[in-house]
């Protein structure tokens, strides 16, 4: 994978701009903010003169005035204050005399006292205005002379910029520090929409159960992911359509075998027909029906155990649909009807007059009651007997299937049809459906019951 | 004569069933595979058809044929039992037999199949009456004289003789010839089926031609 397209990358330098934005975006605000501000209020080509400036520039002038009489300090400080017209200026001379040779704002004794003095130089302690007091020349007898500096004066310049600037210079930088955390918001989130585009489209599944493909552009971590999760649907489907092509094949085979098997049965049975239109012995005869019982009883037998397969493997074709169940029964005696005749049996059928629905397969139904039948037929023939019974009570309804034959546990035939009644147990779980046998020596009840559900 | 054109692989049932079917006076073509049945079909009355064939399989060459000739019936030897055959060979064939049959009941099926499709032109003798199968005339034998059947009552009679000696249920019957689903308790069928007997039998209290099959419906049996 490229690296300048990993993710860690992208994090890594959040995590930088994070670290730097602060001391990128004041310094950034100087240059972009305060400089232009400075620029405008002519601040930006003014000399700084700050209090050590004064305070050198004064000793040095009254060194100068070494000796020199009232006149000249007096025209020295006149043109002292040409220079520095924002500074007032006044001295003291040696007697202790005020000399004011430029106006001066503030009332001052003709002469200082000691106390005075004291009280003044205590007054201009806290710097407002800012003051130095210097002695005229070396030997401290000349008098001094004081310079007061307004405090605005000696500030840096930056001091003296429009209280509108702070507000736009901290602006500028919440709007910084804001819009590098929508950025890396904006990241985050990109990440997060992009874990749930994969996730909604794990859950967004074909017609096969199989999850559709995404839609990969990038070439990240996530992207990276999301060509895995494809690749995956990829082989699902080719896993799928394996095992379609595998159920294929064994259905077919199933079917050839129950073809290669009931192909012979057929030829058995066609010639037993044509042995049947011959003259014959009793004995022959006897032999040829026990023949024909056996080759129907294979032919079931290969039947069911199909049927069975197919069955516990869940391959058995399912349609669920509304079955009017009196109309259904009707329809399936009407065909074993004339088995029943052949056998001399009596048939009793009692459907009720209203409708009475149950939810399942109709074939699975058929199946049911054919296998039912004809275990009836097998083996409880002698009571020359069957009887459906349909009733409904109190939510439920069910199906019951009586016999006079000699009993269900006591013949070998369950044992016999186990593959049979293994199919009709089957089917009856699968459909929700509950059922139970009633068995004694004179004849057997099969009660198949429908809870309808609401 | 009814031709039946009878397609089977196997060479031992095949002969068999063609020398059954002659025996019992059809004029039978025998083929063993699919591919040229679509020659014959316009002679045919009946098709019998085997699913597992060499080539095109029972299913393919049924569908072909029953494109061709919709009013031919056919007749599946499944030897296949699992559902979805059943289903899918019903989308277009009349019946079909499971093998291993009897010969006798693939006779009868057939028997059956070619009255439904009224391609069976002969006289039946029912009881006292005498059936023309070309028209549905009905005659009683003993008075020579013909009965005379209204609309619904010939349409639900023309309906037994075409499914002669199978059970039917009310729900088929009033289906087959109202056209319209049977609702459960409607007692109209009963009511026409009460006028009919007073007109064919000879003593309607105990009918001999329709006969009541207790909780199920009617059948006219041979």
């Amino acid at each position: 994978m490229n690296v300048t397209q990993s993710l860690v990358t992208k994090y890594i330098l959040i995590m930088i701009a994070a670290v730097l934005i602060i001391p990128v975006s004041f310094f950034a605000g100087s240059w972009l903010i305060t400089v232009p501000f400075m620029h405008i209020q002519g601040l930006l080509n003014e000399e700084y003169k700050g209090k050590s400036y004064y305070e050198q520039m004064w000793n040095e002038e009254a060194q100068k005035l070494e000796g020199a009489n009232e006149k000249t300090i007096n025209q020295k400080l006149k043109l002292l204050k040409e220079k520095y017209p924002e500074a007032s200026m006044f001295w003291v001379n040696e007697a202790g005399q005020t000399q004011l040779p430029l106006p001066y704002s503030e009332s001052l004794p003709k002469k200082w006292s000691a106390s005075y003095t004291a009280e003044f130089i205590k007054k201009r302690y806290g710097n407002d205005p800012y003051t130095v007091f210097t002695f005229i020349g070396t030997d401290k007898k000349q008098g001094f002379m004081v310079i007061e500096v307004p405090e605005k004066a000696v500030e840096p310049p930056i001091q003296r910029l429009d209280p509108a600037y702070y507000n736009i210079y901290l602006g500028f930088v919440f709007i910084i520090v804001l819009s590098f955390i929508v950025l890396s918001l904006f990241f985050f989130l990109r990440i997060r929409k992009r874990l749930r585009a994969l996730q909604a489209a794990m859950n967004n599944k074909d017609e096969q159960g199989i999850p559709l493909p995404v839609v990969s552009e990038s070439t990240d971590e996530i992207g990276q992911l999301e060509q895995s999760f494809n690749q995956m649907v990829k082989q699902l489907h080719e896993s799928r359509n394996r095992e379609q092509q595998e159920e294929q094949l064994r259905q077919d085979l199933i079917m050839s075998l129950s073809h290669d098997l009931r192909t012979p049965l057929t030829t058995v049975r066609t010639h037993i027909y044509q042995l049947k239109n011959e003259e014959m012995a009793l004995n022959v005869q006897q032999s040829l029906e026990l023949i024909d019982t056996k080759v129907e009883f294979v032919s079931d037998l290969i039947d069911n155990l199909f049927s069975y397969t197919l069955l516990l493997n869940g391959k058995y074709p399912y349609r669920e649909e509304e079955v009017d169940m009196a109309r259904f029964l009707r329809k399936s005696i009407a065909q074993w009807y004339p088995l029943f005749e052949e056998e001399h049996m009596e048939v009793d059928i009692q459907l009720p007059s209203q409708s009475i629905y149950w939810r399942g397969d109709v074939q699975w139904l058929e199946r049911i009651i054919d296998n039912l039948c004809q275990n009836v037929i097998r083996h409880a023939k002698e009571g020359n007997f069957i009887g459906f019974r349909l009733v409904q009570e109190h939510g439920l309804s069910s199906l019951t299937i009586s016999d006079k034959g000699s009993g269900f546990k006591k013949n070998s035939h369950t044992k016999q049809n186990g593959v049979g009644l293994a199919i009709v147990d089957a089917m009856i779980k699968e459909m929700g459906l509950t059922w139970s046998i009633h068995s004694t020596k004179h004849g057997t009840d099969i009660q198949i019951v429908y809870k309808a559900s609401d | 004569m009814n031709y039946v054109l009878y397609i089977e692989d196997n060479e031992e049932i095949g002969l068999m069933i063609q020398n059954e079917l002659k025996k019992q006076n059809y004029e039978v073509t025998w083929l063993q595979s699919g591919d040229i049945a679509s020659q014959f079909i316009e002679q045919a009355d009946i098709v019998i058809l085997d699913v597992m064939l060499p080539g095109l399989d029972g299913f393919t060459v049924g569908k072909k044929l029953k494109k061709l000739a919709p009013d031919v019936p056919i007749l599946m030897l499944s030897a296949r039992t699992a559902l979805e055959d059943k289903i899918m060979g019903l989308e277009f064939a009349d019946d079909y037999v499971t093998k291993p049959f009897h010969p006798e009941e693939l006779l009868a099926r057939l028997e059956v199949l070619l009255r439904r499709f009224s391609r069976k032109k002969e006289e039946l003798i029912l009881k006292h009456l005498h059936i023309s199968m070309r028209d549905y005339r009905v005659m009683n034998r003993e008075t020579s004289e013909e009965i005379s059947l209204t609309g619904k009552q010939f349409y639900i009679f023309t309906y037994f003789l075409q499914h002669l000696n199978q059970i039917l249920t009310k729900e088929q019957i009033y289906e087959g010839v109202w056209k319209e689903r049977y609702i459960e308790g409607d007692k109209t069928l009963m009511v026409h089926i009460r006028y009919l007997r007073e007109k064919l039998e000879k003593n309607a209290a105990k009918p001999e031609i329709i006969e009541t099959i207790r909780g199920i419906g009617y059948r006219v049996k041979q």
